[in-house]
């Protein structure tokens, strides 16, 4: 069995490669001794097992963030049989930079030139044989669209395993520079491979302290002698600014000279068609207007086209129950069993899935389209301006947008966003945006209470007001977090506008599918059996003539009125904390005294029950923002928490939106004493 | 014919120039890992709606700058 490890700048197809490579077989592992998640993937090709790595995605290794780490850990540690770095074909130059960093770290390295179709439709054409000789190490040129072109890759990947292939070029520095690497070299065990001692000696020089402090305890470096070699260097003037200069441009004039005899451009002006339509979506008058149309179309597709399979995943589900029913009844199971079971945890359950699953399937792959497309990056560079006024950046912009399909994977998300302080804040403010789960009530609401009929026109208008409200409150929160709780520097918002590229349906479908979809369903299913539990217990424990349920909604309400709802509303959304969907079942089911929840599909039968509820125009405002602003639902909590792995942000993201949702109902009821 | 020096956020859209030098220490590594570096060319393509930041080539690729960050890179009109 192998162990590769693939590695590459952002934006260069890696996935596409580590999807292609290993389909279904792929998991998200933890990286064991660290607290670091990694993607890995297995397959089989002439008779031998591979495993395969997939590291994050980084331009160098030269800023010393987090993901450089975890690449650089991993080729230089984990003992990997093959590092596989994956390259543009139509930015070579580039790339060439941060292959070269690899090639100091790694002497079993091959280099997979992606997205050659691309740089043939734009007559840049690349000499592979040319760069082999050049580079010294096995090269495929492939696209990663083309079955054929994967398999030259494994072909390549096969070969280099078995003739063990190892890199002979070495990067030469100054001469001053040389000499002090040759003294560092001497003081780490002889044992070790002259590469690895080369390599290490050079970080010895480099400014990653915490790096340096971990070399020198794991090879028990004599430090009294590395500050002796170091301080030679110092005294003839090198500081840390001209190593670190003489470092990246002898890599960058190599990686120049490689790219100049091994590629060639025919046509002039290769990225015109880029050029043009970034002209077009950054326009001063079109660009926000297009992007807002985008997302729109988005949110209407989501919602109209989950319904359909939502409403047939109930039917299975119905009638799944019924062959459930008699199966436990022809097995002799107590009666309270098969009735705590059924009504109890399977009912909510699959409840759950029918809701939110058809949202999510539909949502995240158009989502995973434009992000494959390239889009997403642009709708980052046009808002990056409002964002930079509440101290973070552009990228928020698209954590919000994921929020739209479910926060627990804008949380996720906003690992896009470099400085830590900035991705609280993203973290912290992204339930204020309402997800698809929430969608539906809304909906239902508006055409209820507010436009009074069924006109789906005015029903959106109305949404879309609600969401440019939440959108403001996310920027007047994130103003005001930054400016005192979470006070600091805005980072800068250098990002690369990567060239359009046709996506890969494939990758789409196992990209959302497995990492946004079934990992949310899943937290979601854990979470609604034990809340499955707690519902059937509250409604079937009686106390006299009412059952806890009845008990705990008068226990509440008198706080409920006070902020225009009432206790049963405010006991459906507790209830409602494993998603959002089932808060409205749960209402009708307090309310007309059932146990267990009850569809609420009928619009004039809602509404007739809610007004002999005694709900008004007022409620239903209080209830909209209620469920605009409250505590987010339990798998964003718990995604929270997994994310930052801190209880003071968990509870603050839980409080916050709480404490803005009573604020703003008291407000509504404030503005209804005068009216 | 003069030599026009200028920081990169008053290079007009579509004019190219040469990086002669950046300024900022702490931005400089996330600059040179992205190929700008002392020498290379670079051209200032478009703006976003409210002006900043805008989009520039460089080495093949678009990379989107803050006009407060592209200050600090000293750059020789062409």
């Amino acid at each position: 069995m192998y162990k590769i490890a693939l590695c590459g700048n952002p934006n260069v197809g890696k996935s596409t490669i580590f999807n292609a490579l290993t389909g279904l077989n792929q998991h998200t592992g933890n990286w064991t001794g660290k607290t670091v998640d990694l993607k890995e993937g297995s397959f089989k090709y002439k008779d031998n097992e591979y495993i395969i790595y997939d590291l994050p995605g980084t331009y160098s290794f030269l800023c010393h963030s987090k993901e450089e780490e975890i690449t650089r850990d991993f080729i230089t540690f984990e003992n990997v049989d093959l590092t596989v770095v994956v390259v543009d074909a139509l930015s070579l130059e580039r790339n060439l930079n941060y292959v070269f960093q690899v090639l100091e770290m790694s002497d079993n390295v091959l280099l997979c030139v992606n997205l050659m179709d691309e740089a043939s439709k734009n007559k840049i054409s690349v000499n592979i044989d040319k760069l082999e000789k050049m580079l010294k190490i096995p090269i495929v040129g492939i696209s990663a669209k083309n079955k054929n072109d994967i398999n030259s890759l494994l072909n390549k990947i096969f070969d280099a395993l078995k003739d063990n292939a190892c890199n002979k070029i070495v990067i030469k520095y100054d001469k001053n520079i040389e000499k002090t690497l040759l003294d560092l070299e001497k003081i780490f065990p002889s044992s070790l491979s002259s590469y690895k001692k080369r390599f290490l000696s050079l970080r010895l020089l480099d400014d990653d302290f915490d790096f340096i402090k971990y070399i020198i305890k794991f090879y028990k470096i004599d430090i009294d002698k590395y500050f002796e070699i170091k301080n030679d260097l110092l005294d003839i003037g090198y500081d840390n600014d001209k190593i670190r200069d003489e470092y990246t441009t002898v890599i960058s004039r190599h990686a120049n000279y490689v790219a100049r005899n091994a590629v060639s451009f025919a046509k002039k002006d290769y990225l015109k068609k880029a050029k043009f339509i970034d002209k077009v979506l950054t326009n001063k008058f079109f660009g926000l207007p297009i992007m807002f149309l985008f997302f729109l179309g988005i949110l209407w597709i989501t919602i109209v086209g989950s319904s359909i399979p939502s409403s047939f995943l109930f039917s299975i589900f119905n009638n799944f129950k019924n062959i459930l029913n008699d199966l436990f009844f022809s097995l002799h199971l107590p009666n309270w069993f098969i009735d705590f079971f059924i009504n109890g945890v399977y009912s909510v359950v699959t409840w759950i899935i029918a809701v939110m699953f058809p949202a999510m399937a539909i949502f995240f792959p158009l989502f995973t389209f434009l992000e494959d497309l390239g889009v997403l990056p642009r709708i980052a560079f046009n808002l990056d301006c409002c964002f930079k006024k509440c101290q973070t950046c552009g990228k928020q912009a698209l954590t919000m947008l994921m929020g739209f399909g479910c926060n627990a994977v804008g949380v996720v998300g906003s690992r896009i966003i470099d400085s830590k302080r900035e991705r609280v804040l993203s973290i912290l403010t992204n339930s204020f945006i309402p997800c698809n789960g929430r969608f539906p009530t809304l909906i239902a609401i508006i055409s209820i209470f507010i436009v009074g009929t069924s006109s789906n026109v005015l029903s959106a208008f109305y949404l879309g007001i609600l969401i440019v409200f939440s959108i403001i409150i996310t920027f007047i929160v994130t103003r005001i977090l930054s400016f005192t709780i979470l006070k600091g520097k805005k980072s800068s918002f250098i990002l690369e506008l990567p060239n359009y590229r046709r996506p890969n349906v494939r990758s789409i479908l196992i990209h959302s599918f497995f990492d946004r979809t079934i990992f949310i369903l899943f937290r979601a299913v854990k979470i609604a059996i034990p809340a499955g539990i707690i519902l059937y217990l509250l409604s079937h424990c009686y106390f006299g003539e009412s059952n806890l349920l009845t008990i705990f909604s008068s226990f509440f309400d008198p706080f409920g009125k006070f902020i225009g709802l009432d206790g049963t509303i405010l006991l459906a959304f507790l209830l409602g904390f494993p998603a959002n969907e089932i808060v409205v079942p749960i209402l009708i089911m307090i309310y007309m005294k059932e146990n267990s929840m009850v569809d609420a599909s009928n619009l004039s039968f809602m509404k007739d029950l809610f007004i002999t509820n005694g709900w008004t125009i007022k409620t239903a405002l209080c209830f909209l923002t209620f469920m605009l602003f409250h505590f987010p639902c339990s798998t964003t909590m718990l995604t929270i928490y997994s994310e930052t792995k801190s209880i003071k942000w968990t509870s603050l993201a839980f409080i916050l939106p709480f404490f803005i949702g009573i604020i703003l109902c008291l407000f509504i009821n404030f503005v209804f004493l005068f009216l | 014919m003069d030599v026009i020096c200028l920081e990169l956020n008053q290079l007009n859209i579509g004019k190219k120039a040469i990086i002669l030098d950046v300024l900022k220490s702490d931005l400089k590594r996330r600059f040179s890992e992205l190929g700008i570096l002392k020498g290379n060319l670079i051209e200032c393509i478009y703006e976003s709606p409210f002006r900043n930041p805008r989009a520039y080539l460089v080495n093949g690729t678009f990379i989107s700058i803050r006009n407060e960050d592209a200050a600090s890179i000293k750059v020789e009109v062409i």
